[in-house]
């Protein structure tokens, strides 16, 4: 037996994946496939584990396979009709392997009894009664039995022979070559494990009686099939090359008589027994010395054999791919992780000195660089995608839906997106926990739901989506609902929560109370759930993950569990602040937004209610919540009144659906951390969720948001609560529409502002570099010559003399022709949300105006500057009222863009309207009549991609072109936006592409609405 | 090893392994036994406090059934554990005395 740790670890992974593989075609083939490529797969998966679990003497795995190997294929030579019974037992059988395989070592020791009587059992109703067995005809003389090989045995060998394996006769003499040392036992079971015996016969006519015990020996030939090759074969049974002698396939089997042989072999024995020749008794340790280099390549041949073969018959596809074990990326990823932490230190320590000495600036960078990348691509190699364990769960929902008498359809999205290995090993079983909730107090019965109008089929959905940093997993099913007064009640009866408490609850709150330890509400406790004890381990394993469960509901609808689970556990953005001269790690993702107090805004202000305070941000009010005082940090004097007035920094956290602000004494950098986990022994302060060491080799605690709410005790009312969608898309709304700004002034007084989008970059000179030609300006810009033109001169604004000592130059994007923009002042980048005002200051160049930090800020418009610098080259004329009146509707939700794009199409003799979002993109198409579809990709409430599909699924609206506008200019995003359904893709800049674009696609697709 | 005989049935009881280096033994006392009894029509070989045998041991089976036979006696093997009785039917012993 090879006891070769290496091999069975290969082996433990194969057969784990023939597994999968048998139980997916197991469910496929009860959905009524009768498919034969289907069957042959299963039958080959079973087969190959057969064939090498015996080359490992994993002799129980081989029992158990082998029966099933037998019923199976009975199935695939139709011999048998597979039922929904039978495909039950073979899945058990399987699961049973599965369970084998999983404790390698120690399945010898398992009992098979039972499942081999199953399929024993199920093979002999089936089948045909086999033929007569062999005649036996015994002389009364020699007691000599003469074989014959029957019909079966004969189509057993030809089926082997289709396998391509071998057919031998071997012969041996128990005590010559077992002797004492090996176990007939085993030996046999090798035979039975390598191959499978056609016919065999044994000789006792060498005992005569008890005298001749001690010298007689015992003569045993068998026939049989293997696939493993002549010369493995000895190897693999520990006997002698002269035992065995291949059968070819034209020897006329009938005439086989192994009795003769038999005979002449007893001849050959008698002989021996005189000499007994020690080399004759074959020793297992004697080979292993002797033949101990021979031995481990002719293993290694061994094993490459048999599973050459045992590939060729599955027909698996070689990957490009490494198998490596666990624990070394689990190291990687502590050295990448101490790699961070190295980094943050020396650009701590050496920041002061990166401009003194030479080319270090340049070099941190790069470390800093390849640091993050290192430690970004290992993350990647422990990502699996979630698919992994989502494809338990068809398994879970059919013996479920069998068990409770319902129909129960499983729909999976998302298998594909990606999660840290070790999140993905512990959401099995709270996914699991929640599926089988779904399907078993989610979803109705069949008669209740036709009651109800519901098809009787109920649905399930689980899905697995990215959203803003997180990975969500929603368990949606569209069954009867969660009544939140039934858990009111049952929380008051089971004493998880009190009359008062209750008072406060908001429906999420409520609704958590499902979670608590000791709750349930399943009438009868099936041993499917409703223990009590399910629903809040699944709260504590998926928190302990750092992700939180969430609960949508609505009766007679149906359920949504979400879970929201951070995409790695390693290491995470944070924000570095301190209080009381202590420095906390706050997650950047609970971090919604800084907000600063100013006096007279009115937007952010700090209130009292009842004496607490609060924040009033954009007319929510939020509670607000000191670190010191909530972590029980030593206090100086707190007095209402003087803080207010001293705060200017809130910091505006999320945890889960709560939202409250942070007041801290500092706050300093973002910071990546490693993140670690909490020393056992502070398991119950509630405030942290684990340690840090910062870039300044200090430790510092890793602040929990949830925590804090809890330790400041904070009640959110419903109002606070956000429990509609749309408030949560609000915000999110508020914060996509920002632009990334850069804020200027030329000569004049005015200050201006261009999206970051239109830049390249800007350059810095001298205004001795500007040279002039005729009335032109140009300077020298790598190595060509590039035109620039100052604003002032072409906006209605001021210009002054100024004579300043330098200049900055703003090369434009996206443009032919660039023209450098010469500005004189760099005020600020800002990421801010524009409200447009297009009304008050006007003029060809400008947009229009907002206000910014008190100012008034002109949003430059890039084109019609060039256009006006440089006729000819820009207008093109002949686009100009050219759409022959065609209407397009455009979607883009910042204003910048938007009030650009209409600008031109209106130009260009289109009628537009315009609107923000997918959302009210399909809202106007109900009313109006459309030519073409012009959308941004990335809007609120419904992008641009969603917006494409709804719109190819409508027959009204299929036929509409459309063009996708963006600046997302990636291949795949390219791809994804084709998938979707546009019809050609452009950046948002190249004005004169998209006017071209557009005559192609109303052609194309003809005016259709 | 016990030996208990009831009805001219004359059962051997082995409660060790049947190994090479018992086996000799063994084989005297059965045949002391055996010559003890002659009158019985039939012995069974009890099995049941057997865990291991090994090629000797298979011998001294067979030369039982041999001598047994030629007496005109029956044979059988009882109590066997399932490893056993499996061998015994891979090898086709339980073609020529029974095995239960």
């Amino acid at each position: 037996m090879i006891q070769n740790e290496e091999f069975i670890n290969e082996f433990v992974e194969e057969a784990k994946s023939h597994l999968d593989m048998i139980e997916a075609g197991l469910l496929s083939m009860e959905e009524g496939c009768g498919d034969s490529e289907n069957i042959n797969t299963i039958f080959r998966s079973i087969h190959s584990i057969k064939g090498t679990a015996g080359f490992f003497g994993l002799e129980k795995i081989v029992e158990l396979a082998h029966v099933m190997e037998n019923l199976l294929g009975e199935i695939r030579n139709q011999k048998i009709a597979p039922d929904s019974v039978m495909i039950d037992h073979l899945l058990r059988g399987n699961d049973q392997l599965k369970t084998m395989v999983d404790n390698v070592t120690d399945s010898n020791d398992v009992d098979v009894t039972n499942y081999v009587a199953i399929f024993t059992d199920l093979l002999n109703q089936e089948t045909a009664p086999e033929t007569a067995k062999k005649l036996i005809l015994s002389s009364a003389e020699t007691n000599h039995k003469i074989m014959e090989i029957d019909q079966h045995q004969e189509n057993q060998i030809k089926k082997a022979r289709q396998h391509g394996h071998h057919l031998y006769k071997v012969t041996i003499a128990m005590n010559r070559d077992l002797g004492s040392e090996i176990s007939p036992i085993k030996f046999f079971k090798k035979i039975q494990s390598v191959g499978e015996i056609v016919d065999s016969f044994i000789d006792i006519s060498d005992i005569d009686g008890l005298d001749s015990v001690m010298e007689a020996d015992v003569v045993f030939a068998f026939v049989f099939t293997t696939v493993l090759e002549k010369n493995l074969l000895p190897i693999a049974l520990d006997i002698q090359d002269e035992s065995i002698e291949e059968l070819d396939t034209e020897t006329d089997l009938s005439t086989l008589n192994l009795s003769n042989e038999a005979s002449i072999k007893k001849a050959k024995l008698s002989k021996l027994t005189e000499n007994q020749t020690p080399e004759i008794i074959f020793n297992e340790n004697e080979n292993k010395e002797t033949q101990s280099q021979n031995g481990t390549e002719t293993i290694s041949v061994v094993a490459d054999g048999l599973s050459v073969v045992g590939r060729k018959e599955s027909g698996s596809t070689a990957e490009d791919s490494v198998r490596v074990h666990v624990s070394l990326l689990n190291d990687l990823l502590n050295l990448a992780s101490e790699m961070v932490l190295g980094r943050n230190q020396l650009l701590r320590n050496i920041d002061q000195h990166r401009k003194q000495i030479n080319g270090l600036d340049s070099i941190l960078q790069n470390i800093d660089r390849v640091t993050t990348e290192l430690q970004e691509k290992i993350m990647q190699t422990r990502m699996q995608p979630v698919g992994n364990v989502f494809n338990k769960m068809p398994r879970v929902i059919r013996d479920l839906s069998k068990k409770l008498g319902k129909e129960v359809d499983l729909i999976i999205e998302g298998s594909h997106v990606e999660l840290d290995k070790s999140i993905i090993e512990s959401l099995s079983d709270p996914l699991t926990h929640l599926i089988r909730n779904a399907a078993d107090h989610g979803l109705e019965m069949p008669a209740e739901r036709k009651k109800a109008g519901k098809p009787t089929k109920g649905t399930v959905l689980l899905k697995a989506y990215h959203e803003s940093g997180y990975v969500h997993i929603d368990i949606v099913d569209d069954g009867a609902g969660i009544d939140a007064d039934r858990i009111r009640k049952k929380g008051l009866e089971k004493g998880l929560v009190s009359e008062s408490e209750l008072k406060h609850m908001g429906e999420q709150e409520v609704l958590q109370i499902l979670m608590k330890p000791g709750f349930s509400t399943a009438e009868k406790i099936t041993d499917v759930s409703g223990r009590g004890v399910g629903m809040d381990v699944v709260k504590t394993n998926i928190e302990k993950l750092g992700g939180t469960v969430e609960i949508q509901t609505k009766l007679g609808e149906g359920t949504t569990f979400r879970m929201i689970l951070p995409l790695t556990l390693a290491i995470i953005p944070s924000l570095i602040v301190e209080v009381n001269n202590y420095k906390f790690a706050l997650p950047q993702v609970n971090l919604q937004e800084m907000v600063r107090i100013k006096a007279g805004d009115e937007s952010k202000k700090i209130e009292l209610v009842h004496r607490a305070q609060v924040l009033r941000l954009r007319g929510k009010l939020l509670p607000i919540v000191h670190l010191g005082e909530v972590l029980g940090l030593d206090q100086r004097q707190t007095d209402s009144e003087g803080t207010a007035a001293d705060i200017t920094r809130v910091l505006v956290l999320k945890a889960g659906s709560k939202r409250f602000g942070l007041i801290v004494d500092r706050i300093f950098d973002e910071e990546e951390i490693l993140v670690k986990p909490l020393p056992k022994y502070f398991k119950n302060c509630q405030g942290y969720s684990g340690v840090t060491i910062m870039g300044d080799g200090k430790t510092a605690m890793i602040l929990d948001p949830e925590g804090i709410v809890t330790k400041a005790s904070l009640r959110f009312t419903e109002d606070q609560i956000e429990t509609t969608q749309l408030e949560q898309q609000e915000q999110t709304e508020e914060l996509r529409e920002a632009q990334n700004l850069l804020m200027f002034k030329c000569s004049g007084e005015e200050t201006f502002a261009i999206d970051l989008s239109l830049v390249s970059r800007v350059e810095e000179i001298l205004p001795s570099q500007i040279e002039i030609i005729g009335d032109k300006e140009y300077i020298k810009h790598r190595g060509e010559a590039l035109r620039v033109i100052r604003p002032e001169q072409y906006l209605p604004v001021t210009s002054k003399q100024n004579n300043p000592e330098k200049l900055y130059v703003i090369i434009p994007k996206l443009v032919a022709n660039p023209i450098g923009l010469i500005i004189e002042k760099i005020h600020d980048t800002m990421m801010t949300s524009i409200k447009l005002n297009q009304e008050d200051i006007k003029g060809k160049g400008i947009i229009g105006s907002t206000i910014l930090n008190d100012k008034i800020v002109l949003l430059v418009n890039i084109y019609e500057i060039f256009e006006m610098v440089s006729p000819d080259e820009y207008e093109n004329k002949s686009l100009k009222n050219s759409a022959e009146g065609a209407v397009i509707l455009l979607a883009e939700d910042t204003p910048f863009f938007s009030r650009m794009t209409k600008n031109y199409l209106e130009w260009a003799g289109y009628q537009v309207y315009a609107v923000e979002n997918g959302k009210t993109a399909l809202e106007l198409l109900k009313e109006k009549a459309v030519d073409l579809v012009l959308s941004d990709i990335q809007m609120p409430v419904m992008d641009g991609l969603e917006l494409a599909r709804e719109i190819r699924k409508d027959p009204d609206l299929a036929a509409l072109p459309m063009v996708a506008l963006t600046s997302m200019t990636g291949a795949l995003d390219r791809q994804a936006g084709f998938e979707a359904g546009f019809d050609f893709y452009e950046f948002k800049l190249d004005k004169v592409t998209i006017l071209e674009t557009l005559k192609k696609a109303l052609h194309l697709r003809g005016k259709a609405v | 090893m016990k030996n208990m005989i009831k009805k001219e049935t004359l059962t051997i009881s082995f409660d060790s392994n049947l190994t090479a280096a018992l086996v000799p033994d063994l084989t005297r006392e059965v045949k002391a036994i055996l010559e003890m009894e002659p009158g019985c029509e039939r012995v069974v070989a009890d099995l049941t406090g057997v865990e291991y045998i090994d090629s000797t041991g298979i011998t001294l089976i067979i030369g039982m059934y041999r001598s047994i036979d030629a007496a005109n006696k029956k044979f059988l093997v009882s109590g066997a554990r399932e490893e056993i009785k499996d061998l015994f039917s891979i090898i086709r012993l339980d073609n020529i005395f029974d095995i239960q």
